[in-house]
């Protein structure tokens, strides 16, 4: 679950010019927020199910440096804030208290490179090392995670290409991407549709997202041998989201994004927002 | 625009506020006689006992209960549970108290009120040699057999049983014969078993009338196939159940349970049929009177076990009637996501 939030967030916070790596020397620098908070959760059959409220909160540095105008170095570093509701009882029982945990989240860097760029496509392909930097047993009960604990490695290969329907330029974007985790996790697999324009006289830019993670099933991990982790392991989801990018400058914009899962496993129920403010020099 | 960011990022950080959720916790208040029995013995007394859980199924200390048995010729009760029965029937003892929200709440058992055989004549019997004893003995089965099944024919059974005994006893002594008359007498009244048994001795009379619903006791629990009452002349209801773990959410969650006394401990074995989805988190057993929450419940532990027979030994403080239901609680989520309703 955490595993997924960071991602969410990572591919909710990326530049939309990822297909097209950093020139050499400038950077892409972003901070935000983002949030989630869910009263129901999809069980592991996909059925959907109450739970007490929970959320998180993640505020978050994304950034992304041209080391050479082929290979762009890409960081990812959040501090996580998980809550749980507290519960007051019909009946007059005495009520239990709320709790919340923050730490440091997982850590992701990963180096991007390009591969092909002929006219209005690009193809570059990426590796992401997640670092285990979060608490994967924080809280009282050790379900209060802010990282899953386990080293995962991740090869994505991106395809962007910008088109035009009549007077109006769009870019599509896709990305696969094969998830390698360790400590029992099922490996997974990634997958992402994306479209974008700019309008009002390109200073707005809208997106609409399609993404999907898929688990292997091939992980050892599960009730039996861990210590009361939620959504432990083979997290599925499939999310349909959208964005607005506002540009104030070329250098300095401010996002808002939106994205509500439509099916999954072993995965909060609930819409994600996060908001941000980015600036590229 | 610094400003406008600044406030969408600040509006985030304002949505992470703790809140509360409101639990609906209600269950139907519940009533129960914590030590049922099967059937007593005429002439017995009984102290019942009752529990009452409220709407949150939190147990009440103290509650104000009005016993009842019916028919009152069959048995009386005191308001404090103490039952006396005084004939051979079926008899329904209910205990009423009144809820939180007013409700009256009730709960009712049935059970048999056995016939009970006056066997003071085997006293006597014993009393006399060593030959009669083994008459009595005999005596005292005939007897206990028509007793029981045939009350209301008693005349004509008693002859037969008479005639039978008469055989045995007159070969023996003449205090058997004696002994023949007054189970004869026995069947027809107390007041002539009385004088009877006056005629013979005295002394002994006097102490076979204090003694024989002892003797009439052991005697009915051997025709009654063996109780569990240990001589005391009350059959205890079985001190077991069993059931159905069923889930009450997305996840699998199956199998069949019994849940048991001993005689020093309870334990809960689920059979080979339970079976439990591997990606429920922070799965743990509880003991609760609600369903709905475990505000009350004692944890048995977490569970460890998501397939297959196996079985949890609970404390020796829990006693068979004090939780109703078996609750399969997810801990980080504050959910129930199965449960087994034990009675």
């Amino acid at each position: 679950m955490k595993k997924y939030i960071t991602l969410s967030v990572v591919l909710l916070t990326i530049n939309t010019s990822a297909q097209w790596t950093q020139e050499k020397g400038k950077g892409y620098y972003k901070i935000g927020a983002w949030f989630l908070e869910a009263n129901e959760h999809y069980t592991d059959t996909g059925i959907s199910d109450p739970n007490i409220t929970r959320g998180h909160l993640i505020t978050s540095f994304y950034g992304r440096f041209g080391l050479s105008n082929k290979l762009t170095l890409i960081g990812y570093l959040h501090y996580t804030q998980v809550y749980q509701n507290g519960q007051r009882f019909s009946s007059g029982l005495s009520s239990i208290p709320g709790e919340t945990f923050a730490s440091l989240g997982d850590i992701d860097l990963s180096l991007e490179y390009q591969l092909c760029k002929k006219n209005s496509l690009a193809i570059s392909a990426s590796l992401l090392l997640g670092l285990p930097t979060g608490d994967d047993a924080g809280g009282s009960d050790g379900s209060y995670q802010t990282g899953d604990g386990e080293f995962n490695q991740s090869l994505q290969f991106n395809l962007g290409k910008s088109f035009p329907i009549g007077k109006q330029h769009f870019y599509f974007k896709s990305s696969i991407a094969l998830n390698n985790r360790s400590r029992g996790y099922s490996d997974e697999w990634h997958f992402k549709l994306e479209t974008s324009t700019k309008i009002a006289k390109e200073k707005l830019l809208v997106l609409g997202r399609l993404n999907t993670r898929q688990s292997l099933q091939n992980g050892r991990l599960s009730a039996i041998n861990n210590n009361g982790s939620i959504f432990a392991n083979n997290v599925e989801v499939t999310n349909l989201g959208g964005e607005i990018i506002y540009g104030f400058t070329k250098q300095f914009s401010v996002n808002v994004t939106a994205s509500f899962p439509l099916a999954g496993k072993v995965i909060y129920k609930a819409p994600a927002l996060s908001a941000g403010i980015a600036l590229e020099l | 625009m610094k400003k406008t960011a600044s406030l969408l990022v600040c509006f985030l950080l304002l949505l992470s506020c703790v809140g509360e959720d409101l639990i609906n916790d209600y269950v139907d208040p519940d009533l129960r006689i914590s030590n049922p029995i099967v059937s007593i013995n005429e002439g017995f007394q009984y102290q019942f006992k009752a529990r009452f859980f409220d709407e949150s199924g939190t147990k009440v200390a103290e509650p104000a209960l009005v016993w009842q048995a019916n028919p009152p010729t069959l048995a009386t009760i005191s308001q404090n549970g103490i039952l006396e029965t005084l004939a051979a029937g079926q008899v329904t003892v209910s205990v009423q108290t009144t809820g939180l929200q007013g409700n009256v709440v009730e709960a009712k058992l049935s059970f048999a009120v056995t016939a009970v055989a006056k066997t003071e004549v085997s006293d006597t019997t014993t009393a006399t040699t060593d030959t009669t004893t083994s008459t009595s003995d005999t005596v005292s089965s005939s007897t206990t057999d028509t007793a029981t099944t045939t009350t209301d024919t008693a005349s004509s059974t008693s002859n037969n049983t008479t005639s039978t005994t008469t055989d045995t006893a007159s070969s023996t002594t003449n205090t058997s014969t004696a002994t023949t008359e007054t189970t004869t007498s026995t069947s027809d009244t107390e007041t002539t078993n009385t004088d009877t048994s006056t005629t013979d001795t005295a002394t002994s009379t006097t102490d076979t009338s204090t003694t024989t619903a002892e003797t009439a006791t052991s005697t009915s629990d051997i025709t009654t196939g063996g109780d569990s009452s240990g001589g005391s002349g009350v059959v205890i209801a079985p001190q077991f159940y069993e059931g159905e773990i069923i889930s009450t959410s997305g996840y699998i969650l199956e199998g069949n349970f019994r849940y048991e006394h001993n005689g020093t401990q309870i334990t809960l074995s689920l059979d080979e049929s339970y079976r439990a989805s591997t990606s429920l988190p922070g799965l743990y057993l509880y003991l609760g009177n609600n369903p709905n929450t475990v505000n009350g419940a004692v944890e048995i532990g977490k569970v460890a076990v998501f397939n297959g027979a196996h079985e949890y030994i609970l404390p020796p403080s829990i006693e068979l009637t004090d939780y109703k239901y078996i609750i399969y609680w997810c801990k980080p989520f504050s959910v129930p996501v199965g449960e087994g309703t034990i009675f």
